[in-house]
């Protein structure tokens, strides 16, 4: 392709050469563009168009821009042809060709000579070709010299319909001879020329080979683009320097310039190509200046993140010795655990053990209470039985005393009044024991002033006072907490044996007093009150038998009672919390102690 | 006079009773029965107007079979307006404090009184129960 192009452009640069050569001068070639439109007249005007044209003008079509057109209009003011008056049409392609009486193309303007042809086929059109090949078109005209030469295709012309004149004829190259020989001329002329043609072309050929080799560097260096800037300097200069040498060649052969501007342009071209790859190279420089960037980022984060790591890593390393640290703790806590664990296991089993003895004496306290409660039935009901007999006994013998009264004798009498008496007597012993059996059960306490209950004992017990002489003193006593019916009974009972227990011939002295003791084996205060007379005391031997039920020291007829009131008194006070004793000095006197736990509160 | 119904397992009690209860002027005897069912029996009848209705009854609380309070749970079951006019007393050797409370709450028994009986009991038995008839 590029060889084409290269041949089609020396073609080109000859004919320029000629032209330029032959009208050296600016006028000359005005002379010359005149020349050849008056011959494209001239040409007109001779032929003959075999068929009659009823156009009101002659129509000449050019095809492509050419200053022809401008010649031919100048002229086509001041000739008409074939007694029209012409006018001039330009086409920029083959295919808008109407239906002219004339077409004019020159080879420079690059058109296919066989396509016109086609296309003006039948339509009578007489086609002149200006610098085409020999015997290619119906008339071909080159300019020699300072003149026009043309040759005619009359078999092509003919076939157009259109007839040529024999002045025309004689005028014509007649073969390809003669064409060439007109050439000849040239040509030598031309050497001269040529030889310098020749040299530029080597020089375009190095510098194309230059190029190309600048090309594959730049392909090959891409990434050295300063070194290319520096090539493409070299090349600008060079460029600059062939324009230097170009314009120099304009003044003495302007052929050169087209050549060199076509070189320039594909230099420019190539520039451009350079421009679009060093566009290319920047945009690749950027992309990796952009990369280069973010690898630098990357870099930075990286930096970043190894600093991070860093810090995890020492974090890790505390976290180690932190873990080390709570591994031992949790061994020792382990091993405190199983410690405790150990121990709680052994508190348990002791617990359990103690739950066990818990249980055991809840149990046995269920026993008891269950046991109490029976024998407590078992008192109630035994008493109801035994005294049930003792009624109707005693009834029975009042019913015989109120009947027969009169009828009995005196030992009948008598007996009759031993066995009520016995059975009396029998009733209170089995109240007395009933009364026993349910002393201590008093489950409601209240706070009692032992001073007031005092009070209520002595005028309770004034007829034995008045008939003993009695004197009973008592001050600043407590309150206590505990049955008010037991601790009346407690003190009715110690009081009145006080007096009863009276040696024969002194008047009794009772002495009630109250003081709070703590005992060192106890963790609770008590009060201790004791009650101390002047009677008869009590032997050593008898001191066991003093609490027991139902025991008497003296006979019924010295001191009267049951023998069961001090039995009361125990029962009352171990029931409250308390113990009872007494110290007695026998024939002087008895001091009963006893001792009730001082409470802050009821229970 | 005081129709009285003796009611009391023991026949020597009974005996006994019978004789005081005869003596009073104001008390008279219908009945003397040994069980709480013959009792109940008799009551029976006599709200059919087959026997003599009692004005008193004196019952005794430690009975086998039937005791005094299982008595009074099925005499409580009769008609209202047959037993409205009868007044029962409690007459037990029973010292158990639960028992005279139990005797208290109730509203069925007018009086607790321990054995043995005898005129002077009779007569505080009589005023008490005019006294508590005229509130």
């Amino acid at each position: 392709m590029k060889s084409i192009v290269l041949k089609k452009h020396i073609f080109l640069a000859i004919v320029l050469l000629v032209s330029l050569h032959m009208g050296s001068q600016n006028s000359s070639e005005q002379v010359n563009r005149l020349k050849r439109a008056i011959s494209i007249f001239n040409f007109a005007e001779q032929v003959v168009y075999n068929d009659t044209n009823t156009n009101s003008h002659f129509i000449i079509g050019v095809l492509g821009k050419e200053r022809t057109i401008i010649d031919l209009r100048a002229l086509s003011e001041k000739r008409q042809l074939k007694g029209k008056p012409v006018r001039i049409l330009n086409f920029s392609a083959v295919k808008d060709i109407t239906d002219v009486d004339l077409v004019y193309v020159n080879y420079n303007k690059g058109f296919d000579v066989g396509y016109i042809l086609n296309k003006i086929s039948g339509n009578n059109t007489l086609l002149i070709t200006e610098d085409y090949p020999y015997n290619a078109s119906m008339i071909n005209i080159v300019k020699v010299d300072n003149r026009f030469e043309y040759e005619i295709n009359e078999a092509i012309l003919n076939e157009n319909n259109i007839s040529v004149p024999a002045s025309l004829r004689i005028g014509a190259i007649s073969s390809i001879e003669k064409w060439k020989q007109h050439f000849q001329d040239y040509e030598k002329k031309l050497e001269k020329s040529n030889e310098q043609l020749d040299k530029t072309k080597t020089e375009i050929k190095l510098k194309e080979q230059e190029i190309r080799n600048q090309k594959e560097a730049i392909n090959k260096k891409v990434s050295k683009i300063e070194t290319q800037g520096e090539a493409l300097q070299s090349k600008q200069n060079q460029i600059e320097a062939l324009k230097l040498v170009s314009e120099f060649r304009k003044k003495k052969y302007s052929e050169k310039i087209i050549i060199e501007r076509e070189l320039e342009t594909r230099i420019l071209k190539q520039l451009d190509a350079l421009k679009s790859s060093q566009q290319h190279i920047e945009l690749a420089s950027e992309k990796i200046e952009t990369q280069n960037r973010i690898l630098s980022k990357q870099k930075e984060d990286i930096t970043v993140k190894e600093s991070r790591l860093k810090s995890i890593n020492k974090e890790l390393d505390n976290q180690r010795i932190i873990s080390y640290l709570l591994i031992l703790l949790s061994a020792i806590a382990l091993i405190s655990g199983l410690l405790i664990y150990k121990n709680n296991r052994s508190i348990k089993r002791l617990n359990s053990a103690l739950k066990e003895k818990n249980d055991n004496i809840y149990n046995q306290s269920l026993i008891l209470a269950s046991k109490n409660k029976e024998l407590e039935e078992f008192a109630y009901i035994t008493s109801h039985d035994l005294k049930e007999p003792l009624a109707t006994i005693s009834g029975l013998i009042e019913l015989l005393r109120d009947d027969y009264d009169d009828k009995l004798d005196e030992d009948a009498k008598m007996s009759m009044e031993f066995i009520d008496k016995s059975s009396k007597r029998m009733r209170s012993l089995i109240d007395a024991l009933l009364e026993y059996s349910r002393l201590g059960k008093a489950k409601h306490k209240v706070f009692i002033n032992c001073n007031d209950l005092l009070d209520e004992v002595l005028s309770d017990l004034s007829n034995a006072i008045q008939r003993f002489n009695a004197k009973v003193t008592y001050n600043n006593l407590p309150e206590v907490a505990g049955s008010k019916v037991e601790l009346r009974t407690l003190f009715q009972n110690l009081i009145n044996n006080a007096i009863k227990f009276k040696k024969p011939d002194v008047d009794p002295v009772v002495a009630i007093s109250c003081k709070i003791i703590a005992p060192e084996e106890q963790s609770r205060s008590y009060f201790q009150f004791q009650v101390t007379d002047n009677g008869i005391g009590i032997q050593e031997q008898h001191k066991e038998k003093v609490f027991a039920i139902f025991q008497r020291l003296n006979s019924r007829e010295e001191y009267e009672g049951t023998g069961i009131g001090l039995a009361y008194c125990k029962k009352i006070v171990e029931s409250l919390g308390g113990q009872i004793w007494f110290e007695s000095e026998f024939g002087k006197g008895t001091t009963f102690y006893f001792t009730i736990p001082k409470q802050s509160q009821l229970t | 006079m005081k129709q009285t119904l003796l009611i009391d397992d023991d026949k020597f009690t009974s005996f006994y009773n019978e004789k005081i209860v005869k003596k009073h002027d104001e008390f008279g005897v219908t009945a003397s029965v040994n069980s709480a069912s013959a009792a109940l029996e008799y009551l029976n009848k006599a709200l059919k107007g087959n026997v003599k209705k009692p004005d008193i009854i004196f019952l005794d609380i430690n009975m086998p079979a039937m005791n005094g309070w299982e008595f009074i749970e099925a005499y409580n079951e009769l008609d209202i307006n047959f037993t409205s006019s009868i007044d029962i007393v409690m007459l037990t050797t029973s010292s158990n404090p639960e028992d005279q409370e139990r005797a208290k709450r109730s509203s069925l028994i007018n009086n607790y009184i321990n054995k043995p009986l005898s005129l002077t009991v009779l007569d505080k038995i009589l005023s008490e129960l005019t006294l508590s008839k005229s509130i």
